[in-house]
């Protein structure tokens, strides 16, 4: 323990004095932030299992398993896949998180898709759409755009 | 009772013929007397009283036994003068008294053995006693005596005063004194009823003695002795000469003169047209006053001045009981002057003494004259005015106005501060400045009790200054001085102007608290976010610490609000020059604990030197590499560096320690994110925790995963989750600023919710709880306030209808627990913060605006707006207070949320309800780019 604290300590000495050159820039430090900082900064656990983040679904372990957890190949495919600036499978599962739904929305975007899963976009809608190749939703969203630039 | 006066007397043998001169009969003994007293009646305390004397040399005083049925009464030296004598003596019934004497002596021609001569010889009760009882002699003829009809005592004499009431505290007054100016001053001891009194000096002339008479009544012996009699080489005369009395009064308190001696009868004054009376001083004079409030401090206000400005200003002694208690110089206009006189009893006299007196100007009057006194008090602390003299009246802008205004103080004025509470360590602050356009500034000096605290420059300007007075006790006087006075260009006003005072006011400290004063010293004003009261600090703000408090405590330790994501903030400490700590800060509010000794050792050679009285102070300055920069605040001109909040002094080695731990792995964990690191060395700041797996809501709410999550649970659903556990996480749990409770369970259920939330305080984790608001209770309520917590209320109903058809019927309860729970935070730091959340769903989407007004009415620190958690196809269908809820349905398409988000906006301005937006969860906004909804930002987790 002691030595694993000796080790943080001399490290965090070796980053502050890395940092007395850096960032003189205005910039706040957001830039520098990955897609989501949860898996870093968060942690849960829970009597249903240990998640990564409030959003998280499947559980990563059972609750017992919380030492080993926080760097299990998991969550450490999570941080890569967000360090990279893109979501883990892992998250593509989790649909209830915000940012996963704007990363899809915009991905579907991208694709000509409408954005937000809209759980009650009627199904005779989305048969049209596919039949008309899209067109009436790529106009759907062209009007949109003009009406909110 | 009979008068004895009358008792007859009969004398037996011994004694010779009546004879009788001037004064009336007298008879010769000799060596032996004796008188018979048939029957005398009454018991108790009398006294045989007689005048006696002889034509003999007083170098051979011959010495008179008295024996009282044959037990010896007292023994008397009789002098030749005629004096009287008093034998207290208590037996009665027949009583034979025999007078005996050591000589005799023999006069040519005359072929007796002469004793004594007696007259006057009477058996009285004490009531009939004259004053003059025993010690002294008759009234003689010379011509000093003559005047004040004054009696000599011998060197112990007796005084018989009463009757003395038993109820009120009376004074014996002696009016008593010495010619002979050249020889030694006697002291005369008082004893009244056996117990001793004080010493006084006996001065030539006259003196006022001022005698209290405490739990004595009736008919009182005064018991006087003086440790010398004038020799005759001094009096020339061969009396033994102690002192002389003039007059005696017995006194009740209010008949006591205040002005008692050395003043002048009254007189009208003239001057300035001023009414009342007033006094002129002599050299010397008395002050005496009753009726006080006993065992409390008192002031005297003396206010006084002279016509005699041409001369230097005298200069006046005040003494209590020979202690001296002021000097100070009285200046020619008339001003009131503040004595502290200390723990009095419940009557005082006080000594004046000036160096010297004028001859009075007016033709005629040949008085000397020293101070002319307007009036004199004695007041308690409490008494006495806040801005005591020598300030002008406050400069009223227009009439009828508040009594803020600005005060001109005059060249030296007095402010006093009292019923303060002891222990704590003040500042006296002054904002002002001074008139004196194009002169040099002039400098102000301030004395607090007397002791000269500062001396600084006034500048044009109006600028705050504060100066630290140490611990203080329950009163202050402030004094002070300039050294130059202006005079108003308008030639009406004769006034005299020193500086323009806006505000004098004592701040306080509690020991471990240091000072922060507003718009001071690079403090800007004191503010108010979601979580603090705090004060923003530009590059470099500046305090002090008294080298009590340097002993006494370790550490500093304080709250601060850094904008920087990336730790490239730092907060530089330095203790009178020297630092003695640099600490990167970290993103939003967080606990720092700084080590303050290090710097104390390196650099004792500074300290020391500046260490004076308490009241002087360390410097202690917290200063940042980089400010908050502008464009991110362009509507806050100031310049802004961080927010600072409850700065204290603390020991806690522990809470030391924890910090440490704590910022290092902070630091780590942002280097291994921004690194994209995924095989982290360092632990995560937010740590859900689970504490809680029972709920109180059954069936559950109707979105609630409830059967999902306990069939996922499994066997943990009834594992024990309390503050042990939490402990238990190890570097997990040290690691954390915040902790989320994520428990399905209520957690204001558990049993050890009190101790969870203990731990948590004391290690200074910020603790998120979610609750449904109906396990509110007197106990839950008082675990709660006045810890960092952040309580997430989950409602999602504005009315019981609605209410009903999310969850039950028990809406009523509600409410009110949350305004009781609102009263007792503000007593408490305004913790628990309480957070009102609301998932907008089909089924409630009307209550959107009444909830607005819910959380107004509760005061509710924000309105949350929390997505409902999306499940593609989610199946879940309930009935409950007859509304069918669908799942599927009530999910909101992003359309329609937009709308709710628009309609937020509008209702938290007009109910004045911040509103955190957690559908935007994830999304970084710089600062001063805020919408309307997204004070979640504010928050600690984002």
């Amino acid at each position: 323990m002691s030595d694993q604290r000796k080790k943080i300590r001399s490290e965090a000495d070796e980053r502050l004095n890395d940092m007395d050159n850096k960032n003189d820039n205005t910039d706040l430090g957001y830039s520098k932030f990955p897609l989501c900082r949860e898996p870093w900064e968060s942690y849960y656990i829970l009597r249903r299992g240990i998640l990564p983040c409030c959003y998280g679904n499947p559980i990563v372990a059972p609750m017992k398993d919380w030492k080993e957890a926080w760097n299990s190949p998991e969550i450490q495919e999570i941080r890569r896949y967000l360090s990279q600036g893109k979501l883990s499978p892992y998250c593509r599962e989790s649909l209830g998180c915000p940012i996963v739904q704007r990363v899809l929305a915009e991905e579907r975007k991208k694709q000509g898709q409408s954005g937000f899963i809209n759980p009650r976009r009627p199904f005779f809608l989305r048969v049209i759409n596919r039949i008309f190749w899209h067109l009436p939703a790529r106009i759907y969203n062209f009007l949109k755009k003009k009406d909110n630039p | 009772m009979p008068k004895l006066k009358d008792f007859e007397i009969e004398y037996l043998n011994g004694w010779f013929g009546e004879e009788s001169d001037d004064s009336g009969p007298f008879r010769w003994m000799g060596q032996t007397a004796f008188c018979k007293i048939k029957k005398l009646e009454p018991s108790g305390k009398k006294y045989l009283c007689f005048q006696a004397g002889h034509s003999f040399s007083d170098k051979e005083v011959p010495d008179l036994k008295i024996l009282i049925n044959g037990k010896r009464a007292g023994t008397r030296k009789i002098t030749s003068a005629f004096s009287v004598y008093s034998i207290p003596f208590e037996e009665s019934g027949e009583l034979v008294i025999e007078f005996m004497l050591d000589r005799v002596f023999k006069i040519p021609g005359d072929g007796r053995d002469l004793g004594i001569m007696i007259r006057d010889l009477f058996v009285l009760l004490p009531e009939e006693m004259n004053f003059y009882a025993d010690g002294w002699y008759l009234p003689a003829r010379s011509d000093l005596e003559e005047k004040g009809q004054a009696r000599w005592m011998k060197q112990k004499a007796l005084c018989i005063i009463g009757p003395v009431p038993s109820d009120v505290t009376s004074f014996f007054v002696l009016t008593c004194g010495h010619p002979f100016a050249a020889a030694e001053n006697p002291q005369l001891e008082i004893m009244i009823s056996g117990e001793r009194k004080e010493t006084y000096a006996i001065l030539p002339g006259q003196n006022r003695l001022l005698i209290p008479l405490k739990n004595v009544s009736g008919m009182v012996e005064a018991e006087l002795s003086l440790d010398r009699v004038f020799h005759e080489s001094e009096t020339h005369e061969t009396r033994e000469l102690g002192m002389f009395v003039t007059k005696w009064e017995l006194l009740d308190g209010d008949s006591v003169d205040t002005y008692f001696e050395g003043w002048y009868p009254p007189e009208k004054v003239d001057q300035d047209s001023v009414q009342g009376s007033c006094r002129w001083m002599r050299q010397k004079a008395v002050l005496v006053f009753t009726g006080l409030e006993d065992q409390s401090f008192h002031f005297l206000v003396i206010k006084a001045g002279h016509p005699f400005r041409n001369e230097a200003d005298p200069e006046l002694r005040i003494q209590v009981s020979g202690e001296e208690k002021a000097v100070f110089k009285i200046s020619p206009d008339e001003k009131k002057y503040l004595i502290p006189l200390g723990i009095t009893q419940e009557h005082i006299r006080i000594d004046l003494t000036l160096d010297k007196t004028f001859p009075a100007v007016v033709p005629g009057d040949k008085r000397n004259l020293g101070i002319l006194v307007k009036k004199v008090e004695v007041k308690l602390p409490s008494e006495i005015e806040m801005l005591f003299e020598g300030w002008h009246d406050p400069e009223r802008s227009d009439p009828g106005s508040s009594g803020k205004e600005p005060r001109w103080m005059k060249k030296e004025a007095v402010c006093f501060f009292s019923g303060i509470e002891p222990g704590l360590r003040r500042y006296l602050l002054i904002r002002g400045g001074n008139p004196f356009l194009h002169e040099e500034d002039p400098i102000l000096k301030v004395w607090a009790n007397q002791e000269l605290i500062v001396e600084t420059k006034i500048h044009n300007e109006n600028n705050t200054y504060i100066f630290p007075l140490g611990y203080t006790e329950e009163h202050i006087q402030i004094d002070m001085k300039l050294n130059k006075i202006f005079k108003p260009h308008d030639r009406e006003d004769k006034r005299e102007l020193g500086m323009l005072v806006h505000k004098i006011e004592l701040l306080s400290n509690k020991d471990n608290e240091i000072l922060i004063a507003e718009n001071y010293n690079g403090w800007h004003e004191w503010e108010q976010d979601n979580f603090y009261e705090f004060v923003w600090i530009s590059e470099c703000a500046k305090s002090g610490i008294s080298p009590r408090q340097v002993d006494a405590y370790k550490y500093i330790s304080f709250y601060a609000f850094s904008e920087f994501l990336d730790f490239s903030q730092k907060l530089r400490l330095k203790l009178n020059e020297a630092e003695i700590e640099e600490i990167p800060l970290m993103h939003k509010w967080n606990f720092y604990s700084v080590r303050i000794k290090p710097g104390l050792t390196q650099n004792e050679n500074i300290i020391r030197t500046n260490r004076t009285v308490d009241g002087i102070e360390f410097e202690v300055e917290f200063s940042v590499n980089k400010l908050f920069p502008a464009k991110f605040h362009l509507d806050d001109t100031r310049k802004l560096g961080v927010r600072i909040a409850e700065v204290r002094l603390h020991n806690d080695d522990e809470a030391h320690a924890n910090f440490l731990y704590f910022h290092r792995n902070a630091i780590v964990n942002y280097h291994e994110m921004v690194e994209g690191k995924t095989d982290l060395e360092s632990y995560p700041l937010n740590l859900g925790i689970d504490l809680y797996g029972k709920c109180n809501i059954k069936p559950p709410c109707v979105y609630c995963l409830w059967d999902n999550m306990k069939k996922l649970e499994g066997e943990y659903s009834d594992v024990n989750v309390d503050e042990n556990t939490l402990a238990g996480y190890g570097p997990f749990f040290r690691s954390a600023r915040t902790l989320v409770n994520c428990s399905f369970g209520e957690p204001l259920l558990h049993p050890r919710f009190k101790e969870i939330l203990e731990l948590c305080a004391k290690h200074h984790k910020y603790l998120e709880l979610s609750t449904n608001g109906q396990a509110f209770t007197k106990k839950t309520i008082q675990a709660l306030v006045g810890k960092p917590i952040f309580l997430y209320v989950s409602l999602d109903a504005a009315t019981k209808e609605t209410y009903a058809k999310i969850r039950n019927d028990k809406w009523d309860s509600i409410i009110p627990n949350l305004e009781l729970l609102n009263r007792e935070r503000k007593e408490h730091n305004n913790f628990p913060k309480i957070n009102m959340v609301f998932m907008p769903m089909k089924v409630n989407r009307e209550d959107l605006e009444a909830y607005f007004q819910l959380c107004q009415k509760i005061e509710a620190d924000a309105l949350i707006l929390r997505p409902l958690l999306f499940l593609l196809d989610p199946k879940i269908e309930k009935d409950r207070g007859g509304y069918h809820f669908n799942y599927k349905e009530e999910l909101l398409p992003r359309k329609e949320l937009e709308a709710i988000f628009k309609q937020c906006e509008l209702y938290s301005e007009r109910y004045g309800v911040p509103v955190a937006n957690q559908f935007e969860f994830g999304t970084i906004k710089e600062p001063g780019k805020k919408t309307g909804t997204d004070f979640y930002f504010e928050f600690q987790r984002s």
